[in-house]
């Protein structure tokens, strides 16, 4: 097995609610409540090999955009560390891991507010490879042209501003920004979730094209099943910051191990020329503020017993799949 | 059977200082007591203005430039506002994505509640709690009798659409018209109204017009389906046949490029090219310049035409009708 290009190791994320003037003097005095944190990401650990795609699966709530975040070094994580082609990256001041940085880039749901609207398509693209010293001044023109046709746009574009593209032309120039630095690494948080059937089938091939021509690796962040099923290789599943099992792909979607996702899967909108009787699961997705004890899912499972109320089932590994489930760690009694 | 609500060639213009926009450019289709029609389409197609144009909720620049609404034989396009407050909410009631933006968050869920009752009907306050008490019940919220002195803040996103929708069904209405109730929604929330839409449709015979983008969502509802493109129906006809046997090339299009109906890791069949300008959309056939299809025919105007029994088309060159010419 190749080395991964990316590893996660107990990553875990907690916002703490902010306290007002008379909450801290409560706290400090030691009267008070403590303050109401959310485990936004718990204990989560995976790995994206060279070249794989693998799909971050979740709800609302659920802490995958955050993980996203912590990856992309946009917020420091609570605990845990992030390891790109083996090395800590977690604390990123060292040059070592801004240059790591660089190698992995972001592309957002909505391209709008990603992109500067008074900045020009071509110093768009061009300011960071500029900055970074990747290329020169005398440089731009060929590379900016260069970049827009890797990703299917014309390079007569590149005077022109954010608000002259559509939603999916707009994608492209995100896309085209990101690539400029030459990353190893995307990841895409609900890149295609903002764009219309027939666009997001355009941008999702692009992303193949990519992978293809460029060796690049994907953490593609969707609550859309059929997309995730559609891109990746291996496919990780959350529920309210856990990770409640991950997958090959074609497993997965054959046939899955917990109970939740598997609920997830029977209730996915599929193109059927028949009605179809939903059978959803009851309840909502807990507060992340005060969820359930044991297994997160318990309160909604038609499979939970007195066990799942009491202890943390863990990610039990069984050859490429792991499911979080007593129900495949000793049953649930 | 007269049918609920026939719309007939209805034309919704914006006239902007840029020019006029056709948003809505001639929509007919009708709908049955009891049935569910879905209204698919992407942005820009026309399909909330087709749906804001039923209730009169459209604001100016934007009126209804021609054509007919007829709600039980009456033609709703000439009603003024007065005579509209008589029939929405009461008659045809109008669900919309965001519950957020229907719920007014200063105002308890019973305040809301009881006045939609109060402005149609003569009811002491007492009688009409509790019908909404029962409403609520009705789409599944668990505790109605607490949770109507809520405010909207304090119920989950779902429970929000649910609480919308409970409104909607208040006075019984003939036509419920929907826009895209689930897209904000997650998956396992996205079922529940589902589950409950479905069952209500079929206990109340309530008709639904059902508005959204995503084809998988329609299809486990709708009876009947209609496909918007730039301002018109391309096709319409019953679900099972639009999804199985499209004949109109962009029906097909959306249809490939939903991703679980290709092969994984496979390129997706894309529909090249993107949604045209409304106003400057290319003569005739409106989705020509992205049609593998396209001939010199399809520069003039289409009329919708039946191409199967009950199945009909706007376009030049049907899919797949040559193998069923009967021998």
């Amino acid at each position: 097995m190749t080395a991964p290009l990316v590893a996660v190791e107990g990553l875990s994320k907690r916002f703490t609610q902010a306290q007002d003037a008379a909450e801290r003097l409560a706290t400090r005095i030691g009267f008070g409540a403590p303050p109401g944190t959310v485990h936004a990401v718990d204990d989560v650990s995976f790995t994206v090999a060279p070249g794989e795609v693998v799909g971050l699966v979740g709800e609302s709530g659920s802490g995958k955009s955050t993980i996203g975040r912590m990856i992309a070094g946009l917020i420091p994580p609570s605990d845990g560390v992030i390891r790109y082609d083996g090395k800590d990256i977690t604390r990123r001041s060292r040059a070592e891991s801004r240059a790591a940085a660089l190698q992995i880039q972001m592309i957002f749901q909505d391209p709008m507010s990603s992109l500067n609207p008074r900045t020009r398509v071509r110093d768009i693209i061009a300011e960071a490879p500029l900055f970074h010293g990747l290329i020169r001044a005398s440089e731009v023109p060929g590379f900016v042209d260069a970049t827009l046709e890797r990703v299917g746009l014309d390079p007569s574009v590149r005077d022109r501003y954010p608000h002259q593209f559509s939603g999916g032309q707009r994608q492209r120039i995100v896309i085209a920004r990101a690539l400029a630095v030459s990353p190893r690494f995307l990841i895409c948080d609900e890149s295609v979730a903002a764009l219309d059937v027939s666009i997001q089938a355009q941008v999702l091939n692009l992303f193949m094209r990519l992978r293809r021509e460029l060796g690049l690796s994907y953490l593609f962040i969707s609550h859309d099943l059929g997309v995730v099923e559609h891109i990746s290789d291996r496919v990780v599943i959350l529920y309210l910051g856990r990770v409640v099992e991950v997958a090959p792909t074609e497993a997965l979607f054959a046939g899955a191990l917990h109970p939740y996702t598997q609920a997830l899967l029977a209730e996915v909108p599929r193109l059927s020329t028949e009605k179809r009787r939903f059978q959803p699961i009851k309840g909502e997705i807990p507060s992340p503020l005060a969820p359930p004890p044991g297994c997160h899912f318990h309160t909604r499972c038609p499979h939970a017993g007195p066990r799942c109320s009491r202890e943390v089932p863990r990610l039990k590994a069984e050859g490429p799949r792991a499911a979080a489930c007593h129900l495949h760690d000793g049953g649930v009694a | 059977m007269t049918p609920i609500l026939d719309v007939q060639d209805l034309k919704t213009h914006f006239f902007t200082r840029a020019g006029v926009v056709p948003a809505v450019n001639g929509v007919s289709f009708t709908v049955n007591r009891g049935e569910v029609m879905g209204l698919v389409g992407e942005s820009g197609s026309g399909k909330t203005v087709t749906g804001f144009s039923i209730l009169g909720l459209v604001d100016p620049p934007g009126r209804i430039a021609g054509g007919r609404i007829l709600y039980k034989g009456r033609d709703l396009a000439e009603l003024r506002e007065p005579e509209w407050q008589a029939i929405r909410g009461r008659h045809i009631a109008m669900i919309f994505q965001d519950p957020m933006m229907t719920l007014n968050p200063v105002l308890k869920i019973s305040t809301q509640m009881i006045e939609a009752v109060q402005a149609h009907e003569k009811i002491s306050r007492e009688a009409a709690r509790e019908r909404c008490r029962k409403a609520l019940a009705r789409v599944g919220i668990p505790s109605p009798d607490e949770r109507l002195d809520a405010y909207p803040h304090q119920f989950s996103g779902g429970m929000r659409q649910r609480v919308a929708i409970a409104i909607a069904l208040l006075h019984d209405p003939d036509l419920i018209v929907a826009d895209e109730p689930t897209t904000a929604l997650d998956v396992t929330i996205q079922a529940q109204i589902l589950a409950e839409v479905q069952k209500l449709a079929e206990e109340s015979g309530t008709a639904l017009i059902w508005i959204s983008h995503d084809l998988s969502v329609v299809s486990s509802l709708a009876d009947n389906i209609a496909v918007m493109y730039a301002g018109k129906v391309v096709e319409q006809g019953p679900a099972p046949q639009v999804l199985d046997r499209p004949v109109h090339p962009y029906t097909r299009g959306l249809i490939d490029s939903i991703p679980s109906r290709n092969r994984r890791g496979a390129d997706l069949a894309q529909i090249p090219g993107m949604t045209p300008s409304l106003m400057h959309l290319p003569e005739g056939c409106a989705f020509r310049p992205r049609c593998a299809h396209a001939t010199n025919a399809c520069r003039a105007p289409q009329e919708m035409r039946e191409m199967r029994p009950g199945q009909s088309a706007r376009c030049a060159h049907p899919l797949g009708l040559a193998e069923e010419v009967p021998a």
